[in-house]
């Protein structure tokens, strides 16, 4: 398993550089609740583009500018091994699910949009996901990634499964590493 | 409520006395036992811990959650400050000057302002013993009670079994009966 953002290069490496046993991703909303997804098997990737245009002087590369700005796209796909909210102590709502957290609704009813600048803005929540590796000596990784909104979503509650595709209102990740 | 005829009324009230030398009077606190806790309860009730999933859908609360472990803690010791100052209520004339009982943080100060009284380590163990006492938490004082029960019980019953033995007969020769 890999994180494609935390990549340099395009190619895919035989072996796994983050296990994603040690990483866990946590749902927030624009208030105080959060949803702790302990995963289990999967991958988690994100893209980050930009666009450049390039305008040629008679023939030859000459200027470049930046484009249009482009959200980072999101795509998540594991089996998860519990969820849990320290919020649920006090919410008689109880622990949303994971499709309850992105779609503001069930145990997340009342979840607030994480995008405050403006109200009429479908809902959507900041993603972080935080790699603590199994190794002492590693750093710990949290890569945030914020006001995401799911485009699809695939939910199986018996499986713990959950694969989304979705995108977020930003040009790129959060991305902080410090020691353990 | 009574028993064997004579009412039980009054809460327990134990007697610590901290021995002063010199032209110094001894020092004596009074602590009481504490009849109801739904009054603490009520207004400052014990963390929940916060509910997992786990795939299936079974729910259970997470008692390992490091969080609730730390509010736990909090609310146990912060109970305990207030089970003491409760206590000491009955003592006369005692006042605290950094403890209001309507803000909880202050509570902890009662071992700070002994301190400053001069009260030493060994002192403020004996204070706080005698509220555990007084509010039936002390199993040594539990066990020498009913200790105190039992051989009292023993000494009655043989007394009872020596009387009924010694009136087998009457000194007419007729056997003992209750009319007679």
């Amino acid at each position: 398993m890999k994180i494609k953002g935390l990549l340099s290069a395009p190619w895919s490496p035989a072996f796994t550089q983050i296990d994603m046993k040690d990483s866990l991703l946590r749902i927030k909303d624009g208030n105080a609740h959060t949803l702790i997804v302990v995963i289990g098997e999967g991958n988690f990737t994100y893209t980050e583009r930009v666009e450049r245009q390039y305008s040629l002087d008679r023939g030859t590369l000459d200027e470049v500018r930046n484009g249009d700005e482009v959200p980072v796209d999101v795509r998540f796909d594991f089996t998860w091994e519990y969820l849990k909210s320290p919020s649920s102590a006090s919410d008689s709502l109880g622990t949303p699910t994971v499709e309850d957290a992105l779609k503001n609704s069930g145990a997340a009813a009342d979840w607030t949009s994480s995008d405050t600048v403006d109200a009429c803005r479908p809902y959507a929540v900041d993603l972080e996901l935080e790699y603590i590796p199994n190794c002492a000596t590693g750093d710990k990784e949290v890569i945030t990634l914020s006001d995401f909104r799911y485009e699809q979503l695939d939910q199986d509650l018996r499986a713990g499964t959950v694969a989304v595709t979705g995108k977020c209102n930003i040009t790129e990740a959060t991305v902080v590493r410090s020691a353990q | 409520m009574k028993i064997n005829g004579v009412k039980i009324e009054g809460p327990n009230v134990e007697i610590i006395v901290i021995p002063r030398g010199g032209d110094i009077k001894d020092i004596v606190f009074m602590a009481q036992a504490i009849i109801d806790y739904e009054e603490y309860d009520k207004k400052y009730p014990a963390p929940n811990a916060p509910e997992i999933i786990k795939p299936g859908g079974i729910k259970y609360p997470d008692y390992k959650d490091t969080d609730f472990a730390k509010q736990f803690d909090d609310w146990a010791n912060q109970k305990a400050d207030w089970q003491i100052l409760k206590s000491l209520e009955a003592t006369p004339n005692l006042e605290w000057e950094t403890i209001d009982m309507d803000k909880p943080e202050t509570w902890g100060n009662y071992k700070d302002e002994l301190k400053a009284a001069s009260f030493s380590a060994p002192e403020i163990v004996r204070i706080e013993n005698g509220v555990t006492a007084a509010c039936g938490l002390d199993q040594k004082k539990i066990d020498e009670a009913k200790e105190r029960f039992l051989v009292g019980r023993e000494a009655a019953l043989k007394e009872q079994s020596s009387l009924s033995l010694g009136q087998k007969s009457m000194p007419s020769g007729k056997p003992a009966s209750d009319s007679e």
